[in-house]
């Protein structure tokens, strides 16, 4: 790990002392870096996309009005967690549509390839919605980021096939917030309210 | 000046491809596994100047990754036992490679990250319980549970 971090750059004179005696140590330096010729699907990584193992499903626009009448249209939010909180107390809930079939999601049932998933959210007065995707515990990606009123639902995203789990995390705050205000929040919440989920998955 | 695809992976991608070729042995898993890491490490858009942090991360991603296809393979398929490769190697990074293949299917995803990390890349507990963001007491706690997992396999292999 410290051969590593030095190879990317860091500032380690006792590392970089070490290294120079041991032939080990210089064998994986001179290994890590090496100049390589960039392939051509590194060319294709460059294209924005929110999320990595999750998929923005649908353009957001041709979503919103499934959104309202699939999963928020009063009478049709099926028995689970309170829909309706208390000011101040946000409320989230998950939401699968599995095959065309919406149900909420009870906690413990994998999702597989191919289920949408969104997050249903009374705001409890916050203004801001961030929905990150985790690896261990800690922020790989900043899916969405945008206002949210008092009651709303968020994109969905499509499960993808990769993986054995997905971490996600919604925050909601009153901005936006930077991705070092995400990790600071997923470590300890201060004035930003947080939830995690760990979602199995199975093929 | 943000840093462009091809310095990122310049970079990175060589120590990527190493940790990934000490974990997978088949050459094809490897370049997949390091490919996926790179795109993550890419998209998770992390502060590059921050050398220890990003081989951390590296670190973290990769045997996650890793983890889960050697999982994946073992379910699949029926993974050559231990003395299968033993004429291709004396390493004995190879050795405790093909033993933790062999454990892949039947213990936890979180222990055979740390088996990797310990055994094979020669992380000290601390660097372990960073990577992984547990305690030091649960990764000898872990290990501890591991070594007992191996003797028994060498003890199974043995009969």
């Amino acid at each position: 790990l410290q051969l590593d971090a030095l190879a990317f750059g860091a500032q380690d004179e006792a590392t970089a002392a070490h290294a120079a005696t041991c032939p080990e140590c210089t064998a994986h330096l001179n290994a890590v870096k090496v100049q390589l010729p960039v392939p051509t699907w590194v060319q294709g990584v460059d294209v924005p996309r929110r999320g990595q193992l999750w998929r923005l499903a649908f353009a957001v626009a041709a979503m919103a009005t499934v959104a309202v009448i699939g999963f928020v249209v009063p009478g049709r939010v099926p028995a689970g967690p309170p829909a309706v909180t208390p000011k101040g107390t946000p409320e989230v809930q998950v939401w699968v549509n599995r095959s065309g079939h919406a149900a909420v999601w009870d906690g413990v049932t994998p999702l597989h390839p191919g289920d949408m998933v969104r997050f249903d959210i009374a705001s409890g007065g916050y203004s801001h919605l961030t929905v990150a995707e985790l690896a261990d515990g800690q922020l790989a990606t900043v899916l969405h980021s945008a206002p949210v009123a008092t009651r709303e639902a968020s994109p969905a995203w499509r499960v993808d096939d990769v993986g054995t789990r997905e971490e996600i995390a919604v925050l909601l705050s009153n901005g936006p917030l930077s991705e070092e205000e995400v990790r600071a929040a997923l470590k300890s919440r201060g004035a930003i309210w947080t939830k995690q989920w760990l979602f199995p998955k199975e093929k | 000046v943000p840093a462009t695809v091809e310095a990122v992976y310049q970079r990175f991608f060589p120590a990527i491809r190493e940790k990934c070729r000490s974990m997978l042995r088949d050459a094809d898993d490897a370049q997949d596994i390091a490919q996926e890491t790179f795109i993550r490490l890419w998209r998770a858009r992390l502060d590059l100047d921050d050398p220890r942090r990003v081989a951390a991360w590296v670190y973290r991603t990769a045997t996650h990754l890793a983890v889960d296809r050697l999982r994946r393979n073992a379910r699949g398929a029926e993974v050559r036992g231990v003395e299968a490769d033993a004429a291709v190697s004396s390493d004995a990074r190879v050795e405790t490679r093909q033993l933790l293949e062999r454990l892949a299917a039947t213990i936890p995803a979180d222990e055979l990250e740390l088996a990797f990390l310990d055994r094979i890349d020669g992380l000290t507990q601390p660097e372990s319980a960073q990577v992984l963001g547990i305690s030091e007491r649960t990764v000898r706690r872990m290990l501890a549970r591991l070594d007992e997992r191996i003797a028994a396999l060498k003890s199974e292999v043995v009969k």
